[in-house]
């Protein structure tokens, strides 16, 4: 994955002075798209988000974007936390809307599954907080402290010790949740 | 050496230290149990993370095949469809004549394309009469038609594509523009008002409180409209559709002429505006054809949407009313409101709002953008 993420770094700099969009779209494109699977399971799901995920970079004065890559990689992080978010509470709101209806509250047995059945990476990177999460997900993409940095609008020098705070936490709730299934 | 903090050590692994700081760190590790001991938790951190993410996260996403050609097709699709919004975001882009142009352009050329299938839709008994090789009418009027997304997407998407070319509708006729129309055949721009004028060109008394930025003249052109009477009466029958296209149409070309348009660019308090005007368009259509026979045989055909056909038939002053097309999508709201007594409409969404009136025989647009208040810009209009 690294090598894929430096990949793009590279023809970044290269495309950047580009003038077409439709180069930055094909260029980037895929990178972006697994870069919310990664989050977000369902491709199709994914690539929806993809798309405004691009349609604001059109609108992004491009010119004042240093690194593109890093860019793409933080709104596409964030574009998909905030698809997830949304669909929890959508859900969330159904399954209140049902149980109203039906008058039969889920036997604690159930609630239990239903929990045990949602506990994966994915939640547990929900749990962080919106910089933890952009750290990791973009530290393991193969991006380097400059961007990292930029990203979560941080100093270079506190990025060390941010990752190990986001690691460490992130290690914590995994345990947690994990324990708490068996 | 004193023993570094963890941020020091975790930049050490993950190599972004640089080479003297390394060295030290190195020597210092050699003769520090307690970093020794800090250096293995954080490497064994680090380890455990990246497995977990990579595993869990990543490997299924990177084995997804992804299809760049399908999602750009998808994408210009949109980004066409929203020409009008994406403009409003970005004031070094919407600077771009060449950019402006093409909105202005979607704009008119969308309204004249439901006007060119409007052609046919909206007029019944034509002034046959006219000795005229054609039939001449002056569309002074404006009466909005509401389309969906769906229902523009195809046709504006071509329209916005091709400054001259040809659209193919399904066989049964085609759909052309040209720009050889009269008057001025360049785009041109100037950046004042004053430069504008000593040009030649007349620009219309505005509200003090804005201040020209610039000028846009648009040359007028021309959208021609042929039916396959063969064709379209074949399958008129396959679908057991009474009505019959009359074989006089054969050949005979429908067009829409746009005027040319005039664009100024605005700004009031940090507000950006941006005003159209454009004369009233012409239609021609070809002598001798029964046109009350035509409306309601293009009527029935299949592939104009039933909203748009209900909306089209109720139209009554047809012969001087062009259908202008606006696209209804949820996060646009409508509101019909008066200008100077002229009908006119309100169109509001997240990025801009925008007033579209008719008034002296010409059709004016109002569009302001990064918050505008709408009632501000209703303000203005009336003064226009």
């Amino acid at each position: 994955m690294e090598v894929q993420a430096k990949l793009a770094m590279d023809t970044g700099v290269v495309q950047d002075n580009t003038d077409s969009f439709r180069d930055l779209f094909t260029t980037y494109y895929p990178f972006v798209v697994r870069q919310i699977m990664r989050i977000v399971k369902e491709q199709q799901t994914a690539e929806d988000i993809a798309q405004d995920v691009f349609l604001s970079f059109y609108h992004t004065d491009r010119s004042a974007i240093e690194h593109i890559p890093a860019w793409l990689s933080r709104a596409s992080i964030y574009a998909a936390y905030n698809h997830l978010r949304a669909e929890k509470r959508r859900t969330a709101r159904q399954e209140k809307e049902a149980a109203e209806k039906e008058w039969v509250a889920p036997s604690s047995e159930d609630a239990w599954m239903e929990q045990d059945a949602i506990v994966g990476v994915r939640d547990v990177l929900a749990m962080l907080d919106e910089r933890e999460r952009t750290l990791l997900v973009m530290k393991y993409s193969g991006f380097a402290y400059a961007e990292l940095a930029r990203a979560t609008g941080t100093e270079v020098s506190s990025v060390g010790t941010l990752l190990i705070r986001a690691k460490s936490k992130f290690r914590k709730l995994y345990d947690r949740m994990r324990g708490a299934e068996t | 050496m004193k023993c570094a903090d963890a941020g020091v050590m975790q930049m050490f692994v993950d190599g972004e230290c640089g080479d003297e700081a390394g060295r030290q760190i190195i020597a210092h590790l050699g003769e520090c149990a307690e970093c020794r001991r800090l250096m293995e938790e954080l490497s064994a951190l680090d380890a455990w993370t990246r497995q977990t993410i990579e595993n869990e996260l990543f490997r299924h996403a990177d084995k997804a095949k992804v299809d760049t050609d399908a999602a750009w097709q998808r994408f210009s699709l949109r980004l066409e469809q929203s020409a009008g919004r994406s403009l409003a975001q970005n004031r070094v882009w919407k600077r771009s004549w060449k950019d402006m142009n093409k909105k202005t352009k979607t704009w008119v050329t969308g309204a004249s394309a439901a006007a060119v299938l409007a052609v046919s839709l909206s007029f019944p008994q034509v002034q046959a009469a006219a000795s005229d090789f054609l039939s001449i009418f002056r569309m002074d009027k404006v009466q909005f038609v509401k389309l969906t997304q769906d229902d523009l997407a195809q046709t504006e998407a071509w329209l916005s594509r091709g400054e001259a070319g040809e659209m193919d509708l399904k066989g049964l006729g085609k759909l052309w523009i040209d720009e050889s129309g009269k008057g001025e055949k360049d785009y041109r721009s100037y950046n004042s008002r004053e430069a504008a004028e000593k040009a030649g060109v007349k620009l219309p008394t505005l509200p003090k409180e804005l201040e020209v930025q610039g000028v846009d003249l648009n040359p007028s052109f021309t959208v021609h409209f042929e039916i396959n009477v063969d064709k379209a009466n074949k399958l008129l029958s396959q679908l057991q559709v009474d009505q019959k296209f009359d074989e006089k149409l054969s050949g005979k070309t429908f067009s829409l002429t746009v005027p040319n348009a005039q664009t100024i660019w605005l700004r009031a308090n940090d507000k950006d505006l941006n005003y159209s005007i454009v004369d009233a368009p012409e239609l021609k259509a070809p002598e001798g054809v029964d046109l009350e026979q035509l409306r309601s045989t293009i009527l029935s055909l299949p592939f104009i949407p039933d909203n748009v056909k209900k909306q089209m038939l109720s139209i009554e002053d047809w012969q001087h009313t062009l259908p202008m097309p606006y696209v209804a999508d949820k996060d646009s709201k409508l509101k019909e409101v008066k200008v100077n007594g002229a009908d006119g409409i309100l169109i509001t969404n997240e990025h801009d709002n925008r007033v579209i009136w008719q008034q002296d025989g010409r059709i004016h647009m109002l569009e302001g953008y990064n918050g505008i208040k709408s009632d501000e810009l209703l303000a203005f209009a009336k003064e226009m």
